[in-house]
């Protein structure tokens, strides 16, 4: 692998990796804090109960 | 006898609810039944929120569980208590109403824990009574007679052993039954107050569109609480509803009569009647239990502060000693991973972006993974043991004089874990100021994330190995203790400005003491590693990633150091930026960049300094963390990372809002962004003062 490739893969993860934390940020902002862990129902969850 | 009423199975798969006294044993077996893994623990207020999850009956068809937060009464008084309230009376919007409900009453007390059982039954749902912790009651003597109380109530009664797993088997059985037996129950209601029940229950079933029975349930919590706002939940009662009560009231009042208290005596008189008929107490131990003998030195004045004190300094003892030899381990892999890949690699900037960012973000994180499990396993120890109950006992003598409520100590004790389930766990403080002030102070207790920064700076500040262990405890305790004082400080404040109230009292139940459940703790700590490394390899590894972009352009010139490209990069731009704000403090432009990410979470910190310092080390060679932390320079050539600067690094750490999951807790909790705002200006704007007048004064005095 010689350099030149290098440059535009890097920047490639650079961009996935922001996309991945603007994603995580903007789904955090819809359920804060407990991150799924806490145990509360999830929305799959509760539109199983309704059925 | 007459046949006993039999409920109709649900077409649906049935939803059962889990209810009982706090610290019952409910989370237990709601674990046991679901196979989840809920936190538990052996002091009341674990469970602030409803869980669901599902169980199978013996013939496999799904079982929904509602783990429900513990209450005493129905008449909710908190936030926690007013959900299993709510979900019972078919509220919640989010839940459906549960079809069955399994209570959970603690055996050997039995007399109180009846008294929510007794509620319920006025619900009219086929209700399981679990009697759990039977093994304790036997041990303290007490006999109970489950098939003889099965009888009297007429519904199933389990005796149980929820930690050991006895009893499950009947309790699936009983909860597999396509018809459970409606109760037998009833009680008479006090003659003077029974009309005014049948009236309200009317009125609520009439104009508030009640069903039957819940309409009688509420009607009788209204009587009983006196708060007819709080009973009737966000939902305001009917004027007509509303003037029937106040007339009752009006003319109770005039004749003198206690009608809540009558109520209440009521019940507790069936609930005694029931309890000589199936409590044998002839053989019960009388004198102190172990429990008491143990209290006594433990929640002692003087003692109980040596025994906290002790627990602390082994705490850290531990960590500093036993996480050492894993630590190097890890930090030794990390470092030969990364020099693996540079030789394995051409240079270039994907290289420099899995060794620099990637690892060096990640690694440096990951080598604090022994220390993280050492302090939840100190954690587990206490919470399955029941000293935390004690703890908090002795912490409210204090507590009480900075205007805390007692209650309090629970979610502040949780935030030395993390602070969003301490916020969240200040839903079972009644009081809305005092719940204000514990989530706006809550974050000042060092939680875990600060645990790698301050070891960090702790392995900068005594880099030679000939320092005695306990000065390094001495400094972790001190960071602790300071979080502490200045939790309690601000609620002092806060209590007499901005959220003035009277100083509150603190009703605790002290559980017994349990020995600890070695696979709990075990459960505890191998969910928490994994947590951890679920952050680092998401959150930090990306920020890792994305810092090093940020470190890396733009290029400097060809044949530039480490240090002049990451100077004039975007990061470095952003560090020249905040240096003025932040010299006073003896912080330069790279702390300013792990200050400015660590925004995201406190660890990040340490990564952030992994990766400016890797990239900067222009030996090809990757260095242990701390030692390149050590070789930082200011460009007159003095050292970076002095003692003084370690120090107030870790001071800046215990006061500053350096969390933004934090910040959405405390705006979900007090549904507003004003009180996170307030939140993050006076813990950065303290931290900021009380460096600044440590670092001056520091300098001053030639340090």
């Amino acid at each position: 692998m010689t350099n030149d490739w290098q440059t535009p893969l890097a920047l490639l993860v650079v961009l996935v990796a922001a996309g991945l934390i603007l994603r995580s940020a903007l789904k955090k902002r819809k359920t804060p804090g407990c991150g799924s862990g806490c145990g509360c129902p999830t929305d799959k969850f509760k539109a199983g109960l309704k059925k | 006898m007459s046949e006993p009423v039999k409920s109709v199975a649900p077409v649906r798969a049935p939803i059962y609810a889990l209810v009982g006294n706090p610290n019952c044993g409910k989370s237990t077996l709601f674990n046991a039944l679901t196979g989840l893994k809920q936190k538990i623990g052996n002091y009341p207020g674990v469970t602030v929120e409803k869980k669901i999850g599902t169980a199978y009956s013996q013939h496999g068809q799904p079982l929904t569980i509602i783990d429900l937060p513990g209450a005493y009464s129905l008449a909710a008084r908190s936030p926690d208590e007013a959900v299993l309230r709510d979900v019972l009376l078919g509220r919640r919007a989010d839940t459906p109403m549960p079809d069955r409900i399994v209570c959970i009453a603690d055996a050997t007390n039995l007399e109180r824990n009846l008294y929510l059982v007794h509620q319920i039954l006025d619900l009219g749902r086929p209700v399981i009574l679990v009697l759990n912790m039977m093994d304790v009651a036997e041990r303290s003597g007490l006999v109970v007679r489950a098939a003889r109380m099965e009888k009297e109530l007429g519904i199933p009664v389990i005796p149980c052993e929820a930690v050991n797993g006895k009893g499950l088997v009947e309790l699936k059985l009983a909860m597999s039954r396509p018809d459970l037996p409606l109760s037998r129950h009833s009680w008479a209601i006090p003659a003077p107050i029974a009309p005014a029940v049948s009236e309200i229950a009317a009125s609520l079933a009439e104009n508030d569109q009640r069903a039957p029975l819940i309409a009688r349930a509420e009607a009788l919590l209204l009587l009983t609480d006196q708060d007819s706002v709080r009973v009737a939940g966000s939902r305001p009662l009917s004027a007509r509803t509303v003037e029937i009560l106040r007339s009752w009231e009006k003319r109770w009042e005039g004749q003198g009569t206690d009608w809540a208290g009558s109520l209440v005596n009521s019940r507790y008189e069936v609930i005694s009647e029931l309890c000589a008929h199936v409590i044998d107490r002839d053989g019960a131990k009388t004198g102190a239990s172990a429990s008491d003998r143990i209290d006594s030195v433990v929640t002692h004045p003087v003692w109980g502060w040596l025994v906290l004190g002790t627990i602390m300094a082994a705490l850290f003892l531990s960590i500093f000693t036993f996480a050492q030899v894993p630590m190097d381990w890890i930090g030794e892999r990390m470092a030969a991973l990364a020099d693996w890949v540079k030789r394995v690699m051409p240079a270039g900037d994907l290289r420099d972006l899995v060794t620099d960012g990637a690892i060096g973000g990640v690694g440096s994180v990951i080598t604090f993974l022994p220390q993280i499990l050492i302090l939840f396993f100190f954690i587990g120890l206490l919470e399955s043991t029941g000293y935390m109950a004690r703890a908090a006992f002795i912490m409210d003598r204090l507590m009480s004089r900075v205007g805390l409520n007692g209650k309090s100590f629970i979610p502040l004790l949780g935030s030395y874990a993390c602070a969003i389930p301490g916020i969240m766990a200040t839903r079972t403080i009644e009081d809305t100021k005092d719940r204000l002030v514990t989530i706006l102070v809550a974050p000042l207790m060092s939680c875990s994330a600060r645990l790698p920064v301050y070891l960090l700076l702790i392995a900068a500040l005594f880099p030679s190995t000939s320092v005695p262990i306990g000065a390094k405890v001495g400094i972790m305790i001190s960071m602790y203790a300071l979080g502490t004082l200045g939790a309690f400080g601000f609620a002092w404040l806060f209590k007499r400005t901005l959220l003035k109230g009277e100083p509150p009292l603190m009703i605790m139940e002290l559980p017994p003491y349990r020995l600890p459940k070695l696979r709990d703790v075990a459960l505890h700590m191998i969910e928490r590693a994994w947590l951890f490394l679920k952050r680092a390899g998401t959150i930090i590894l990306g920020i890792s990633i994305i810092l090093w972009f940020l470190t890396a352009y733009p290029k400097a010139p060809v044949g530039a150091t480490g240090s002049e490209q990451i100077a004039q990069s975007f990061a470095g731009m952003a560090g020249h930026a905040l240096e003025p704000v932040i010299k006073p403090l003896g912080f330069d432009w790279e702390i300013g960049i792990g200050l400015i990410t660590s925004f995201a979470a406190r660890e990040v910190f340490v990564s952030s300094m992994g990766v400016i310092f890797n990239a900067e080390s222009s030996d090809g060679n990757t260095a242990t963390l701390h030692d390149a932390l050590l070789s930082a320079k200011w460009p007159d050539g003095h050292a970076l990372f002095t003692p003084l600067v370690c120090i107030t690094l870790m001071v800046f750490y215990v006061f500053a809002m350096q969390c933004v999951s934090t910040l959405a807790v405390v705006r979900r909790e007090t549904n507003s962004w004003r009180w996170p705002a307030f939140q993050t200006l006076y813990m950065t704007g303290t931290a900021w003062l009380v460096c600044m007048i440590i670092y001056q004064t520091g300098r001053a005095l030639g340090f």
